[in-house]
């Protein structure tokens, strides 16, 4: 093998090597990406998005034999809009109905809303929430993630 | 040159230069004195001054020395200060952050423990018979109205994280003005005999204190402890929705497509509620599947299974609910298998006497006794599906209904028709038989992609067909109904909504054809 062509393969390889290794936290440390945060004592550290879909919509209330209590940013705020759209699949107006159906035919009521959603993680043993990176402190919550 | 001579010249000049160097180095001495003297004179001079600028520069550096001394005094005690009021602020964020907390916790408590919300609805509504005076109008309004359905409140407790309560109270004009008994008056020839009277209820209150008034009435829609330790396994006490079908579930009129509820619903087709206990739960077998279950076991149904029983036998049902979610599509499959006997009696106390007109000398001399006017099981089956995906909604449930009477009882409301079309007088004392009954609807709505041009307002045209056939034996119950309408949600709180049906009777005889309706209804849900 010459020595262009030993260039021509390793160059390439050495590349991708480097991209793969810097891509995730490229692509996983944008801080205005939403982060779901829990109490440092919540039963999980990772989540599968259906079961935090469940969870918000109030459809799965107990995990590893806690109940969970999970914490919406205010309505309208761009947060909760962004985190309906990325892991509820719904518009704002989707999740609306989606509450005021749940209220009339269950009596069920939309979790408790919060601006600071940290904060109240903080205070709720078993609360589950989300912000967004760049107002994450580790002091307060860990970071659950969404698998 | 002569030897004396150049001795004498060179003697001569050493001597000279001698002469020469001595008076120049008296000329140097003297002028070396001069120069000390005068620079003694510059030094002293000098030295005067350089004393006066030290004395002056030590006076200076001392009162400098001083002023860092006040300056390093004076910063000590600012650190001190500013290291104190440090410390106050981090206590006063603490007590903050630590208030916050609480006030958060509080008020999550507050928003959790106990709330009030609720719906109304007003609707308008006419009817167009194909003749003036159809039978129609025994169950429909004859002249174009308003109406109030519901007016409902929630009152929802969050006791403890596993237990809760929910009431759901209907309140309602009536029973003013509810018709109890029509008469029939059977014409043959020219001659009209009447059965019954006419009877309705006149709750009006003419008091001179409190005024005039029609009292109305509070429906206990539903009154429930649900105790949730477990997804999978949760337990509801008191009175509840039947699990069945879709709208029954739905259960109020914002969150129904239509602005009527199909027959299974009106017609009490099977109890839309009951009294007594739910085991129920919800188990995830997979990402995008949820299976919910129920078991019942109440008062079923009866004249008054909403206190007591008429009966040792408790109703039992058991619901099964398939989920299958995968983004924001949805597909249900329900079903809903009922059994339970419908009680009810009549008591009157017994009292054996002598000839004295005293307590005869028997064993147990006073007693009640039951008396039963009316018996009968009841086997149900339900069934329900829908679909929802882009926008569409799809939607249709099934009920079938088998009543076998245990004793015989008399046929009652329509009914009482019975006799005379089969070509008996219309009096004849008939008894209710063994039936099956079928409810079914289907429903199809799509919520246009209006987005771009009405933002949120959401406008969803529908149409329905809707069976009903309470009892094989009588044709004329039997009725078909398609209905076409229009859904428009300006907010999530708001629903408008206008629906045209018609209703076609298998026997014309009874309606004297079909019927077509209007009817629009504004619900608003707090």
């Amino acid at each position: 093998m010459t020595i262009p062509q030993f260039k021509f393969i390793v160059l390439p390889l050495v590349l991708i090597v480097m991209v793969g290794v810097d891509a995730p936290d490229l692509v996983a440390q944008q801080p205005d990406d939403i982060v779901i945060i829990a109490n440092k004592s919540f039963p999980l550290d990772s989540i599968s998005k259906e079961e935090l879909k469940r969870i918000f919509l109030l459809e799965k209330t107990v995990v590893k034999g806690k109940k969970v209590i999970p914490i919406n940013a205010r309505i309208n705020s761009p947060l909760r809009e962004r985190f309906a759209q990325e892991f509820l699949s719904m518009s704002p107006v989707q999740e609306a109905d989606y509450w005021e159906k749940q209220k009339i035919s269950q009596g069920t009521r939309n979790p408790t809303e919060l601006s600071n959603t940290l904060k109240a993680i903080f205070s709720l043993k078993t609360g589950i929430s989300y912000c967004l990176r760049k107002d994450y402190n580790d002091a307060v919550a860990k970071i659950i993630t969404v698998k | 040159m002569h030897t004396s001579s150049f001795t004498y010249i060179t003697v001569l000049g050493v001597l000279s230069a001698v002469l020469l160097w001595t008076a120049d180095l008296r000329a140097q001495s003297d002028i070396a004195a001069d120069t000390d003297e005068n620079d003694a004179t510059a030094v002293s001079d000098e030295s005067n001054e350089t004393a006066a600028a030290i004395a002056s520069l030590t006076e200076q550096l001392t009162n400098q020395q001083e002023d860092i001394s006040q300056l390093k005094t004076t910063s000590s005690h600012l650190e001190a200060e500013t290291k104190m009021l440090k410390d106050k602020l981090e206590t006063a964020t603490d007590e903050r952050d630590e208030l916050h907390t609480i006030l958060l916790s509080q008020q999550m408590e507050d928003e959790q423990r106990f709330s009030i919300y609720g719906f109304m609805d007003i609707s308008f509504t006419k009817s167009f018979p194909q003749f003036d005076n159809s039978a129609v109008y025994v169950i429909t309004p004859r002249h174009t109205t308003f109406y109030m359905n519901n007016v409902n409140l929630y009152f929802k407790s969050n006791l403890l994280p596993t237990l809760e309560t929910l009431v759901e109270t209907r309140f309602t004009f009536q029973p003013n003005g509810q018709v109890t008994e029509y008469p029939y008056v059977v014409w043959l020839g020219n001659h009209a005999s009447q059965l019954e009277t006419y009877q309705r209820h006149d709750t009006t209150v003419d008091e001179i204190m409190s005024g005039t008034f029609k009292h109305g009435g509070v429906k206990i829609e539903r009154a429930q402890i649900d105790w949730t330790p477990r997804d999978w396994f949760q337990m509801r006490l008191g009175r509840f929705l039947t699990p069945f079908g879709i709208f029954n579930e739905d259960h109020g009129s914002p969150v129904y497509i239509s602005a009527t509820t199909p027959f299974i619903i009106s017609d009490n087709f099977l109890p839309n509620a009951q009294t007594g206990v739910m085991l129920h739960g919800r188990v995830f077998p997979s990402a995008v599947v949820d299976v919910e279950y129920g078991l019942t076991l109440s008062n079923g149904r009866g004249p008054m299974s909403e206190v007591h029983d008429l009966d040792e036998n408790k109703a039992v049902g058991l619901r099964g609910k398939l989920n299958t979610r995968i983004r924001s599509a949805l597909l249900s499959l329900g079903g809903y298998a009922y059994y339970g006997k419908y009680s009810d009696a009549e008591e009157a106390i017994h009292v054996y006497v002598d000839g004295d007109f005293n307590l005869a000398d028997v064993d147990n001399p006073v007693q009640a006794r039951e008396t039963w006017t009316e018996k009968y099981k009841e086997y149900i089956l339900t069934a329900d599906v829908k679909l929802e995906i882009k926008g569409l909604t799809l939607l249709g449930e099934y009920v079938w209904r088998r009543t076998e009477h245990l004793i015989p009882s008399k046929l009652k409301g329509v009914y009482k028709l019975s006799p005379v079309l089969v070509g008996a007088p219309l009096e004849t004392d008939t008894i209710q038989n063994n039936a099956v009954g079928i409810a079914m609807y289907g429903m199809v709505a799509y919520t246009l992609p209006l987005h771009k041009w009405l933002g949120n307002i959401r406008v969803t045209p529908y149409a329905g067909y809707d069976y009903f056939s309470p009892n094989d034996a009588f044709d004329y119950t039997k009725i078909h109904m398609i209905q076409f309408g229009l859904n428009v949600k300006p907010s999530p709180f708001v629903t408008l909504k206008s629906s045209a049906y018609v209703t076609k009777p298998e026997d014309q005889r009874f309606f004297g054809g079909d019927i077509w309706y209007w009817t629009n209804q504004v619900a608003v849900s707090f």
